[in-house]
């Protein structure tokens, strides 16, 4: 009966063999995945930040560069003027510069002295008239305001806001740092002067190589002590937003405390800047970062220019990154866009290939094992079919064989005692394979569940009375002497052919193993407290050892040694009465005793003698 | 100069004669200058304006030399809208274009749409193929980033910048500029900015979709040209003028400071970008091209003088670099008038072309204001003004013999005329800018 069941849970059991690692590995695959995402994508974010900051760094570069320029234009204008600023000069320089729109010079009050009202052009009167309220402010153009004014504050640059950020004690620090980093030393010229040697390379050219970059490492001592050099003298970048254009101012306060300021050209520094940056032939954003753009977006929100692999940003796209520009461009930023960076090309494919290799091998594996498990099950089924159909075969010629002897019996007479013993072997020889069919039929329907019992109310001491009848010839044979003790006095729930076929069982393994013993004791009690009758059978024989009380109910469990070596059995009989008792809701064990074997077999009482 | 004050002395005053002695000065030089003045005899003992022409010309240079070798850019618009045949005649007007130059010459291609990619590095034309094949390779699409498109252009002329070099940006648009700087005062800042740089950058308009103001005013500032192309098939011809000028340069860096004398007041430079600070004027011209002339028109303010009296009004210095002979030149030059009580001898002595030339600039001039005006949505007042150029070209082509005054008198009249159709204006606006751009620059196409 289990082992049907067994059958059924194979596959099942298979199946949970063969999903469990599978499971377990998709399971761990998955989370070592999402870890590796995770990784990745704190280092695509540091990565997309190292190449934000360093376009930051490099438009940063440009504004250096063009205050190194500045100041040098500064120091000539400096150098050559007596005690005041030659105007001609200056509007020489305003006039050839390609990157000053406009030069100023505020005296010791902040008063404007240049360009004067008087003696001025339209553009200068423009000029005046467009930066009257940034040049009214003359605290902008001193260094004890920057302190004040933090270059965060930048940022958050309102249209016609004016944001002041100089060299306050912290940002020297930032340029100083910056400058060692960056060996550049400017070749920006800001004015292109008219060539006085045509024939030389230069000339024009000065401002043309403004924007090539590095000089060679020797020039840097040169630099530094520039930058000391710097720092003895303030100055500063003013950032204006006149309208939606964003100015710049740079101004250099000179030793007479008169303040000297540039105003830019915006739309070539801007040029200037755009150019630094890579178009889309030598688009060199950083390998892993493919498929991905940058944008410069102004203090607007609109675009100002954009590159990348990348070729178009679809409008519902976030970017991935911001980075808000250094000053003097605080009020700008650089976006960073990529669709396809949040969920970067992974090893997905391999993993799934790995777990269906896996999952495959392991299912051939389970198939196999199965096939073979259902094989063997069914020859056994086979075999136990084929015994069965046996044995119920052997029944009817057997019958037939023991109503003949019986009958031959009865007619035999008195004195034929050599017919009578013989007839009497041939009747306990038939008995006992009757018992024997008997078993192995019970047991294959027990197998089968196909055992029904039919208890019915009756005297145990009858059925035992019964048994000790038909087993007496061959015991007188063997000289057992088989003694019963009825001490039951009630009736009892039970089926009689079961209970018979226990006692058989009992009997004929006293018969096999106990007959040097010489006394099989049977006893029979009733106890009314507990409601069940009792029945024990003792012998004198060799015993069991205590381990194997158990065991010896196990079907096909032949307690192995001298006694039972040479002694044919089945293995069946034991374990057969155990199920027919427990199947009447007794039981059947093997006491401890002194002496021999002791059986107790334990059956309802009925519920009439109760 | 002394050499006039000694003429002067003697009385002989015409200008022409201080023209043709100039012009003797420089004969060596590769630039000839003229100065005229509308009006060499004033009515005398009377405030008075008048105009003085200040022109300069490229002489066609006597030696079969080699010409002077061109750094050249194109940038071409390839948004969107130039899509089909437009970008396809641009790719053949470039090719075509670029197939004049030689190996001693620069180009440069870049293209832009939303994004900007340089097609061909600054390069020497020796390997043409390659150069066609990359601007073949051109396909239209996404937005107009026209400042950046200049921008890189421009970057990619500085490569092999060179005073001794014709430096140009052909900047091809058919769009509205839509990333980046897009309005025309930017775009003129930063063309000033290159001018500087000795670089000029020529506009070519194609179709009715791009921004006249925006175009004119780069091109203005730098000193370039502007060409409306309204139909893609001419583009393949604006492309060989713009060359054929673009290998005709002889000067460069062109400055002209001009001085009034005696009290004389300066009112106004016509059709050019000067500066007037006081009595002095300055104003540039990126270069000088061969056999082209080109002037300033000054307008000045003259006091009262004597009868008899003969002044001088303007001393003209013109610093210039040599292309062909490399070197740094300059010319000077003076103009004085005459002053006399006699109006007959005032009407005789009228200098014609002079007069015709600065007429010429003042209706210009009236044209832009039109312009404005219609552009406010005043048709009326714009019509008014246009009216007012045409009796104005009437009355002096009349009194001057000139059929160029009047040729153009019918053309204000025809603008005025066409001003009204609301359909056909964005065209019309084209055309006029285009016109007025090429009258106030004497642009050869």
């Amino acid at each position: 009966m289990r082992n049907k069941s067994i059958l059924k849970k194979t596959p099942l059991l298979l199946m949970i063999l063969i999903l469990l690692p599978v499971l377990l590995l998709s399971w761990y695959s998955v989370k070592l995945e999402k870890q590796q995402q995770l990784l990745l994508g704190h280092q695509l974010t540091g990565l997309i930040e190292t190449q934000l900051l360093d376009v930051d760094q490099q438009l940063q570069g440009h504004f250096f560069r063009m205050e190194k320029a500045l100041r040098n234009a500064f120091d000539e204008q400096f150098s050559l003027k007596g005690s005041e600023y030659t105007h001609d000069r200056l509007r020489e320089l305003e006039k050839n510069s390609p990157y000053v729109d406009q030069i100023f010079i505020l005296n010791r009050n902040r008063k404007t002295i240049y360009p004067a009202l008087t003696d001025s052009s339209i553009q200068e009167r423009k000029f005046l008239e467009q930066y009257r309220p940034l040049l009214s402010q003359g605290h902008l153009f001193s260094i004890k305001t920057e302190t004040a004014v933090r270059p965060e504050d930048s940022a958050a640059a309102i249209e016609g806001e004016l944001i002041e950020l100089g060299r306050s004690a912290e940002t020297v620090g930032i340029v100083s740092a910056q400058l060692k980093s960056a060996p550049v030393v400017p070749k920006l010229e800001i004015s292109s002067r008219r060539i006085a040697e045509p024939e030389s390379e230069t000339g024009l050219g000065v401002g043309y190589d403004a924007m090539s970059d590095a000089e060679t490492k020797s020039n840097l001592p040169g630099a530094k002590a520039e930058a000391e050099l710097f720092q003895s003298e303030a100055s500063g970048w003013i950032a204006w937003h006149q309208g939606a254009d964003l100015q710049h101012i740079y101004w250099i306060e000179d030793q007479d405390g008169q303040v000297f300021g540039f105003k830019l050209n915006g739309q070539r520094l801007l040029s200037d800047l755009l150019n630094m940056l890579p178009d889309q032939s030598s688009t060199k954003i950083h390998n892993s970062l493919t498929n991905s753009a940058i944008r410069l977006v102004n203090s607007q929100g609109l675009t100002t220019y954009e590159w990348g692999a990348l070729t178009e940003i679809d409008k519902q796209l976030k970017p991935l990154e911001m980075l808000p520009l250094s000053h003097p461009l605080g009020s700008w930023h650089l976006e960073f866009y990529s669709p396809s960076l949040q969920a970067p090309a992974s090893n997905w494919l391999e993993k799934l290939m790995v777990l269906a290799v896996v999952l495959a091998s392991l299912l051939v594996i389970g198939w196999i094992v199965y096939r073979e498990q259902t094989r063997a099950t069914r020859l056994a089924e086979q075999r136990v079919n084929f015994v069965n159909q046996v044995s119920h075969e052997l029944k009817t010629p057997l019958t037939n064989v023991r109503m003949y002897a019986e009958m031959l019996e009865h007619r035999l007479n008195e004195t034929d005692t050599q017919e009578k013993r013989y007839l009497g072997v041939i009747n306990s020889e038939s008995l006992r394979l009757s018992r024997l069919i008997e078993n192995v039929l019970s047991f294959s329907r027990l197998g089968r569940s196909a055992y029904s019992i039919n208890p019915e109310s009756g005297n145990i001491g009858d059925v035992i009375a019964k048994v000790q009848e038909s087993f007496t010839p061959s015991f007188n044979q063997k000289n057992i002497e088989l003694q019963f003790d009825n001490q039951c006095d009630r009736k009892a729930f039970f089926d009689h052919f079961s209970v018979e076929q226990i006692l058989n069982n009992l009997l004929s393994n006293c018969e096999k193993y106990a007959a040097d013993g010489g006394v099989v004791q049977l006893q029979c009690w009733c106890d009314l407290q507990s409601g069940f009758a009792f029945v024990s059978v003792q012998d004198n024989g060799p015993g069991i050892p205590q381990p194997e009380s158990e065991r010896i109910f196990k079907p096909f469990y032949r307690v192995s040694n001298k006694l039972t070596d040479g002694v044919s059995g089945t293995g069946i009989g034991l374990s057969i009465a155990r199920e027919l008792a427990r199947s009447h809701g007794g039981d059947l064990v093997l006491k401890n005793s002194q002496s021999g074997a002791c059986f107790l077999l334990k059956l309802p009482l009925s519920e009439v003698s109760l | 100069m002394n050499s006039f004050r000694f003429l002067k002395n003697f009385g002989v005053v015409l200008a022409a004669v201080f023209t043709l002695l100039a012009s003797m000065l420089v004969q060596a030089k590769q630039v000839e200058l003229d100065i005229n003045l509308a009006t060499p005899v004033i009515e005398a003992e009377k405030r008075h304006s008048t105009f003085i022409k200040i022109s300069l010309e490229g002489l066609k240079h006597y030696q079969e030399q080699a010409r002077i070798p061109a750094n050249i850019a194109i940038v071409l618009d390839k948004s969107g809208s130039m899509q089909g045949e437009k970008i396809q005649r641009a790719r053949e007007a470039a090719i075509m274009a670029i197939k004049r130059l030689n190996g001693n010459d620069i180009v440069s291609v870049v293209s832009y749409d939303t994004r900007v990619k340089v097609i061909v590095p600054a390069t020497k034309v020796s390997d043409k193929k390659t150069i066609f094949r990359a601007i073949n390779s051109i396909r239209a699409n996404g937005n107009t980033a026209l400042f950046a498109g200049v921008s890189k252009g421009a970057q990619e002329l500085r490569k092999f910048l060179d005073i001794n070099k014709v430096n140009r940006v052909i900047l091809l648009s058919d769009g509205l500029a839509n990333v980046g700087p897009s309005t025309p005062q930017e775009l003129g800042s930063l063309g000033l900015s290159l001018a500087k740089e000795g670089m000029s950058v020529t506009t070519i308009g194609l179709g009715l979709g791009y921004n006249e103001d925006l175009m004119t005013k780069l091109a203005g500032y730098s000193d370039g040209n502007h060409a409306f192309v309204e139909n893609a098939d001419d583009l393949a011809e604006v492309f060989q003028y713009e060359f054929g000028d673009v290998l005709s340069v002889v000067a460069q860096g062109v400055e002209i400071i001009i001085h009034c004398r005696n009290d004389v007041k300066p009112l106004r430079i016509l059709g050019r970008e000067a500066e007037i600070r006081g009595s002095k004027v300055y104003t540039r011209m990126n270069q000088l091209y061969s056999q082209q002339e080109k002037f300033i028109i000054l307008e000045v303010e003259i006091p009262a003088q004597k009868a008899g009296s003969e002044i001088n009004l303007v001393d003209v210095n013109v610093n210039y670099t040599d292309l062909y002979s490399r070197k740094s030149e300059s010319l000077k030059s003076n103009v004085a008038a005459l002053f006399s009580r006699s109006q007959q001898e005032v009407q005789s002595a009228v200098d014609t072309e002079t007069y015709e030339s600065a007429a010429e600039q003042v209706a210009n001039e009236l044209n832009r204001e039109a312009v404005q005006l219609r552009d406010k949505g005043d048709i009326e007042g714009a019509k008014s003004i246009l009216q007012k150029s045409a009796d104005y070209l009437d009355n002096l082509g009349q009194s001057l013999a000139s059929p160029k005054l009047l040729e153009q008198k019918e053309e204000a009249l025809q603008d005025a005329d066409d001003l009204e159709n609301e359909k056909e204006w964005n065209k019309k606006r084209k055309e006029l800018k285009e016109r007025q751009y090429k009258r106030s620059t004497q642009q050869s196409y």
